[in-house]
């Protein structure tokens, strides 16, 4: 703000070795994940790819986008958008097992094969 | 947060440092940086919820329809895939490298981080373009288009078979073959959401990269003409935080869709 | 503290002064086309919400003329349009109100204008991008101007899949254009205010002393950011489901219908927040000037903002109750949505608090404000037996809705905005209007409004409903009243615009602080200089009114020197 800081970086400037470092566990959780999914885990194979993935993900939030230095405010934007996904989706899937038995019994039905054709018509259109 | 945002004293007429970029509502390069940075975190997030609208799409499906995921995911390519994401993850090492030389005034290694960042970004658009060109060719679709070629059938049958894979899929793959297409159309039904939700959330994300491609040849015509300094490269600091939320996205799209089945 | 510029005495004078202020500083088209100025982007906002509020309000009017009679005899059913042109204007009166004048009227006008002068800031953190976002504006309402002319849209405002993207025969991919564009203008605009009121804040402007409209704001903005980019990928979805096929929502397809609800839902039950918020906001700065006394529960004012800003982004699903949503959803987002009532009533009861032996002024915005307190009232009060699982089913998709909903989007949005500019107006334009033709206009509004929803409440529950163009002779009387109504009430409209037009051609010259508030905006001239504010502005409590005191020469009220009072330390 004064004259005699005038040329001070601004931001927080990131350490090459940071960087690399933070590269090589970035390819090294990939391989992981690819060869954790060689195997069936059956249910448990979307919650390990995803559990990487938010590493993954939170690693390149810290470093390469430099959030762990940051002001908080960022950290806080970013994590309330998150959040809001979260919500929206678990709401969702939550009431969406509740329902789909609707579609299903849906399609299953006469009604179905009429609004089908419905369909297939205006798409020929 | 407040206690930070009060520090600046603002003048009615500012007559603030000589610096030339900052602009005229602002009393100092460090309000101006944080300000901007702010704007770019609340795009970020606009990004996350963007995309988070697509992600429930595509958990509702799975959540519902999970044999839709086991099988659609035999038709993908996971190689093609992988490729992907080490190039874009390396591009985002190169991305933050950017803003570094920026930081240091390092103009030279500015340029070229920008331009290695441009080429992985060229290059995975490339291997998108193999991905969806051959999908094109064999018929495998979004939505109502969806009609895959015997061909494909065989080849995906094979994959299943040397995976030692699951015979359900099999038999389902197998009964649709060799079928009038009216008929096959008609028993592939839920497989061709799988692939409407590929689609669009791929495509959706090969548009960011495009955009980004964009934003980041516009950033090498500038660094080369000398325009960032350790006071100014708030431009790219924000097409790197930009670029970085798209290698994130595709962080999470390449196990959802070509690795769990 | 700000202090070491002192006002040299009253700052009268300073306003009649010609060459600096904000309207003819520069001049032509092109320096209002590409200005970067906030007030000047403000008031092209303004212009054209006005214009959106003047398209939706005669869609309003053609759908209740329709409704004049009902069609059970032949006579009758030709009295006016078709069925399918009743459902083209009860759409496009929705989808215009909602997305070309509700979202942007306050925040994008009013808060353009006024949010950078109440900081004390010379202008928002993003100046190219504030206008660039008009621009998004712009076009998307253009867009909304070639969907009429490329077959309407007839799928109500909310474009609900399947029927949009199956049956429908109108314009809807245009439509879901128009409306991914809007979305990204706000979500610009949310950015901007969020990042000013962060970064902007001049010394001593401390969060506690920013005026509660800019709290409204913030609360806004927050959610402008974070809902509205759901809307803008379900349009894209819809855009390219029906160029595509891709079949995320149709059954037929194998997609799922309710899905396309959340997904809507999770936007535009915030977006409800986007249009009351400011108009809270608004409010919050009108009764206290003309009550002359502190605002009653600053804290408490701020932080409900946010509540409601938050608490508003898990309440989605009350939209869903009768849609095939589960039992427990329902009552989850039945229980959560009630828990809005709270910070909604501690508002209405500040409100009242701040009255309660105040010294009161009957002017034209506080007019506006004690009927928006009463409309307020009454459809919250009417929301919580939407809320409320037994009563929702009974009067679900009735009249009851349509009135509960145009009591709180009409009854605050438009009251809230129509106090916001004959508050600002002075300050906006320079000029003075005509008082006693405002209060008019206020009280016909007002009366319009009411006989047009009161009636909707009663035939709502008598089962009236919604969206029909055609109905049982019982209801007659209803639609009669309520079609009289919004007649009376487009006569309002047009008594405003005539005293407000009166005042541009010959109104009296604005003193800069008409009213006597205590916002820093009022210490400007009328209208403001180009960089807002000529000298420094004095910080303060923005609700302490004994820091301001009457100006005899120039009628209006003038900040005393020295510093501000302690109140919020």
């Amino acid at each position: 703000m004064s004259k005699h800081d005038e040329h001070h970086t601004l931001g927080h400037v990131m350490p090459a070795s940071t960087l690399i470092n933070v590269f090589l566990a970035l390819i090294v959780l990939t391989v992981v994940t690819v060869a954790v999914a060689q195997k069936d885990l059956g249910p448990l194979n979307v919650w390990v790819a995803l559990f990487i993935a938010s590493i993954k993900g939170s690693i390149v939030c810290a470093y390469f986008m430099h959030l762990k230095y940051d002001k908080k405010l960022n950290l806080l934007i970013f994590g309330i958008s998150v959040v809001l996904v979260l919500i929206m989706i678990t709401f969702t899937i939550v009431d969406s097992h509740f329902y789909y038995n609707n579609i299903d019994s849906y399609q299953q039905s006469e009604t179905f094969q009429a609004a089908k054709a419905a369909a297939a018509s205006s798409a020929a259109k | 947060m407040s206690s930070t945002a009060t520090a600046e004293p603002a003048h009615a007429h500012g007559h603030h440092g000589h610096e030339k970029n900052l602009a005229h509502h602002f009393d100092t390069m460090e309000q101006q940086f944080d300000a901007g940075k702010i704007g770019i975190w609340l795009f970020l997030a606009t990004e996350v919820l963007f995309f988070g609208g697509l992600f429930t799409v595509y958990s509702i499906y799975r959540a519902n329809h999970p044999q839709l995921y086991h099988i659609g995911q035999y038709f993908l390519t996971w190689e093609m895939g992988a490729i992907n994401t080490a190039v874009l993850i390396f591009s985002s090492l190169t991305a933050a490298w950017a803003v570094r030389a920026a930081q240091l005034n390092q103009k030279k290694i500015l340029v070229s981080m920008l331009v290695i960042t441009f080429l992985c970004a060229a290059t995975f658009m490339v291997v998108k373009y193999f991905e969806y060109s051959h999908k094109i060719h064999e018929g495998v679709l979004w939505g109502q288009a969806f009609n895959p070629s015997d061909a494909e059938l065989n080849h995906v049958i094979e994959k299943i078979e040397h995976k030692g894979g699951d015979p359900k899929a099999i038999e389902f793959l197998e009964a649709i073959k060799e079928r009038p297409v009216a008929e096959k159309k008609d028993m592939v039904a839920p497989l061709q959401m799988f692939f409407s939700i590929y689609f669009f959330m791929t495509g959706l994300h090969g548009i960011h990269v495009l955009v980004g491609m964009g934003l980041i040849a516009w950033l090498i015509v500038r660094a080369s003409k000398g325009q960032f300094n350790n006071r100014y490269f708030a431009p790219v600091d924000s097409v790197a935080l930009y670029w970085h939320i798209v290698d994130l996205i595709w962080i999470f799209l390449f196990p959802l869709f070509y690795l769990i089945g | 503290m700000a202090g070491e510029v002192s006002l040299n005495g009253s700052m009268h004078g300073t306003h009649d002064h010609v060459g600096g202020n904000y309207l003819n500083a520069t001049k032509g088209l092109k320096s209002w086309l590409l200005t970067l100025d906030h007030k000047r982007i403000g008031i092209m906002y303004l212009v054209s919400v006005c214009i959106a509020l003047a398209l939706g309000g005669t869609f309003a009017l053609l759908l209740r003329t329709k409704l004049l009679h009902g069609g059970y005899t032949p006579e009758a059913a030709a009295f006016i349009g078709s069925s399918k042109d009743y459902n083209q204007w009860m759409t496009l009166h929705g989808a215009v109100m909602v997305f070309l004048f509700m979202i942007p009227a306050i925040p994008a006008a009013f808060g353009n204008f006024v949010l950078p002068m109440m900081l004390g800031a010379k202008d928002v953190a993003f100046p190219k991008l504030n206008l660039f976002s008009y621009y998004l504006y712009f076009t998307g309402t253009v867009m909304f101007l070639v969907v009429l002319v490329m077959g309407g849209l007839d799928t109500g405002w909310t474009m609900y899949a399947p029927y949009s993207i199956v049956h429908s025969k109108t314009a809807v991919p245009y439509a879901t254009l128009a409306v991914f564009i809007l979305g990204f203008s706000s979500i610009l605009t949310g950015l901007n205010f969020i990042a000013t009121i962060h970064k902007l804040r001049p010394k001593g402007m401390t969060p506690f002393r920013m005026p509660l409209f800019l709290w409204a704001i913030y609360a806004t903005s927050v959610i402008q950011v974070l809902a509205t980019p759901v809307i803008g990928i379900l349009t894209f979805m819809l855009f390219i489901e029906k160029i595509m096929g891709i079949g995320f929502f149709n059954p037929a397809l194998g997609g799922d219908p309710l899905l396309f609800q959340h997904l809507f839902w999770f936007y535009s039950h915030p977006a409800v927040y986007i249009m009351v918020l400011p108009a809270m906001g608004v409010i919050n700065e009108v009764i206290p000037t003309f009550s002359r006394k502190p605002i009653f529960g600053y804290k408490m004012m701020a932080f409900s903002s946010l509540a409601i800003a938050f608490i508003g982004f898990v309440v989605w699903g009350h939209h869903l109750f009768v849609s095939g949503q589960s039992p427990f959803a329902n009552v989850a987002f039945s229980a959560i949505t009630l828990t809005v009532a709270v910070p909604s009533a501690i508002k209405v009861f500040n409100w009242v608090s701040t009255m309660y032996k105040g010294d009161i002024h009957f002017t034209t915005p506080m007019m506006y404000a004690l009927f928006f307190i009463y409309l307020f009232a009454i459809g919250g009060l009417t929301g919580i037996f939407l809320t409320a699982l037994p009563g929702n089913i009974h009067t679900h998709d009735t009249y009851f809705v349509i009135a509960h909903f145009h009591f709180v989007m009409v009854g605050a949005v438009i009251f809230g905005f129509l106090a916001g500019l004959n508050y600002w107006w002075p300050k906006i334009t320079g000029k003075l209007y005509n008082n006693k033709a405002g209060v008019l206009g206020s009280v016909l509004i007002f009366l319009g409004f009411n006989l047009t929803f009161l009636p909707q409440f009663v035939m709502g529950l008598k089962g009236m409903p919604r969206r029909y163009a055609n109905y049982a002779q019982e209801f007659e009387i209803y639609h009669q009243l309520s079609t009289a109504g919004a007649y009376l009430l487009g006569v309002g409209f047009l008594t405003v615009l005539l005293y407000l037009l009166a005042s541009l051609a010959k109104g009296k010259k604005a003193p800069s602080n008409p009213w006597g508030a205590a916002s820093l905006d009022w210490q400007s001239t009328s209208p403001p200089h180009m960089h807002n504010f000529e000298k420094t502005p004095l910080m303060g409590d923005p609700y302490d009114y004994s820091l301001v005191s009457h100006d005899e020469k120039t009628g209006g009220y003038v900040r005393k020197p020295g510093e501000g009072s302690s109140a919020h330390h």
